[in-house]
């Protein structure tokens, strides 16, 4: 059989690519038809061939952290213009705006201590443990959306010294407590502990 | 209307994406952007990656943005569980490390596509899986064990590794059972035949084109003039493709029996 040898080598590669089911039988087509690529065409049905499929259904609805934070890192690299790319204040932290007196008011209508709420002002609680329902909340409070809530919740930690070494974890940067953690670090009653266990995500 | 690929044949014809891919893009295009969301992050069934690429990489389809961050968490969290199937914890030291890596450079090149409008991602809306195996075998060149202290890592495996563990093509288990008769209920394990085909990918060239080739059904040898045969293929005789095979045969017990799996 003739070729027709006008089809660049990248155009047949990719076409072969394409091809619903790249099987021996559409590889045998393609090597009688361009056999001056026979060598890439047999080694890109191999590959083809063994990569795994990555599309199974989600495994998880609850994103990680690393998403949070991956989002972040994305829309940092995207031009301002850009509408997802990252204006510069939308990553402070609205609570750490707030006066003394407004962080006091605001830890007793969640009523948690104004220990608890620095935690959250620092970033260092780990987003993915904190409960929707607190942090639908705390964003009602601030009168921001959740989704915003979580893009600032979700940046490195500020956390200081003196709170640190309540970690369970070794010290270092970006290290961050859970939920649960902070909970139990935070010298809350055990009464706000618990409403504040409830609200956990099923 | 869909956006259509910019890298172009030779005559200037658009490249296509597969037609499967087409399809979903053609059916989503037609929701209103909540919609679009809504199936794009929906927990039911998987759209292909394909389908992500093409959303998050072009700025041109204006989504607005509070649109973008639930497709891209949802992208993210789909890319992370395929990473952690394929670059293992418990084959690798620094697979974190590596799946870091892979993701971050993932992540940079659609926002470079996105402020570029240049099209160098063409090929993951087309064939996103092979693009993450290319991609995931140089990160493993770069950061994995050498490739003398750990022979089977630097390559891609032949199958996928299904939850259920039956995904696995026949062909691969007949050729497996040749290296693995003392113990076939090694076949049932997903993780050696993982090993197994990352074995298979790590042999010479011309071993591997020959166990490839049969792999996907080519016959060896056929009387019939027509029919294409590996021998054909590889421009040489059958008793040499039959040595072949039996030299990759050789070669791959050997590394099986030394990874002791």
């Amino acid at each position: 059989m003739n070729t027709t040898s006008h089809e660049s080598k990248s155009d047949v590669l990719h076409a072969f690519s394409t091809e619903a089911n790249p099987d021996a039988d559409t590889l045998a087509r393609y090597l009688k038809r361009h056999p001056q690529y026979s060598e890439s065409l047999i080694d890109l049905s191999i590959e083809l061939f063994s990569a795994q499929s990555f599309d199974e259904a989600p495994a998880e609805a609850v994103p990680s952290d690393n998403a949070q934070r991956a989002w972040s890192t994305f829309q940092s690299m995207l031009r301002p213009e850009d509408p997802a790319s990252t204006a510069p204040s939308a990553m402070v932290n609205p609570l750490s705006s707030l006066d003394k007196q407004q962080f006091k008011e605001l830890a007793r209508e969640l009523n948690v201590n104004r220990l608890f709420l620095s935690l959250l002002r620092d970033n260092a609680i780990q987003v993915a443990t904190i409960p929707r329902q607190f942090l639908a909340s705390l964003a009602e409070l601030l009168n921001i959306p959740i989704e915003g809530l979580q893009r600032v919740l979700v940046a490195p930690t500020t956390i200081s010294e003196g709170v640190r070494y309540k970690a369970s974890g070794k010290p270092g940067s970006g290290d961050k407590i859970t939920f649960e953690e902070a909970l139990t670090h935070s010298h809350l009653s055990d009464e706000q502990q618990s409403v504040l266990r409830e609200m956990k995500d099923l | 209307m869909v956006i259509p690929l910019k890298k172009t044949t030779k005559e200037g014809e658009p490249y296509r994406r597969r037609a499967e891919i087409e399809q979903v893009l053609d059916e989503l295009d037609q929701l209103a952007p909540d919609q679009l969301v809504h199936s794009l992050t929906s927990t039911q069934e998987a759209v292909p990656f394909e389908v992500y690429i093409y959303y998050l990489r072009h700025s041109e389809i204006r989504l607005a943005a509070k649109h973008l961050p639930p497709i891209f968490i949802a992208f993210y969290s789909r890319l992370e569980a395929a990473l952690r199937k394929t670059v293992s914890d418990a084959w690798l030291d620094h697979a974190v490390a590596i799946r870091e890596e892979i993701a971050e450079r993932v992540v940079e090149m659609i926002a470079k596509d996105r402020n570029s409008h240049e099209d160098n991602m063409y090929y993951w809306e087309t064939n996103f899986n092979h693009a993450l195996a290319n991609l995931r075998k140089d990160a493993l060149r770069k950061l994995g064990p050498a490739r003398e202290t750990d022979p089977l890592i630097n390559s891609e495996p032949l199958t996928h590794e299904s939850g259920d563990g039956h995904d696995i093509r026949p062909e691969v288990d007949i050729a497996a059972c040749d290296f693995i008769n003392p113990n076939p209920s090694k076949l049932d394990d997903a993780a050696f035949r993982l090993r197994l085909t990352d074995a298979i990918n790590d042999l010479p060239d011309n071993e591997r084109r020959a166990v490839g080739l049969l792999l996907q059904g080519m016959q060896i040898e056929s009387q019939d003039p027509e029919v294409m045969t590996i021998a054909k293929a590889l421009g040489c005789t059958d008793r040499t493709v039959r040595n072949r095979l039996q030299r990759a045969n050789q070669n791959l017990r050997v590394v099986l029996q030394a990874e002791d799996i």
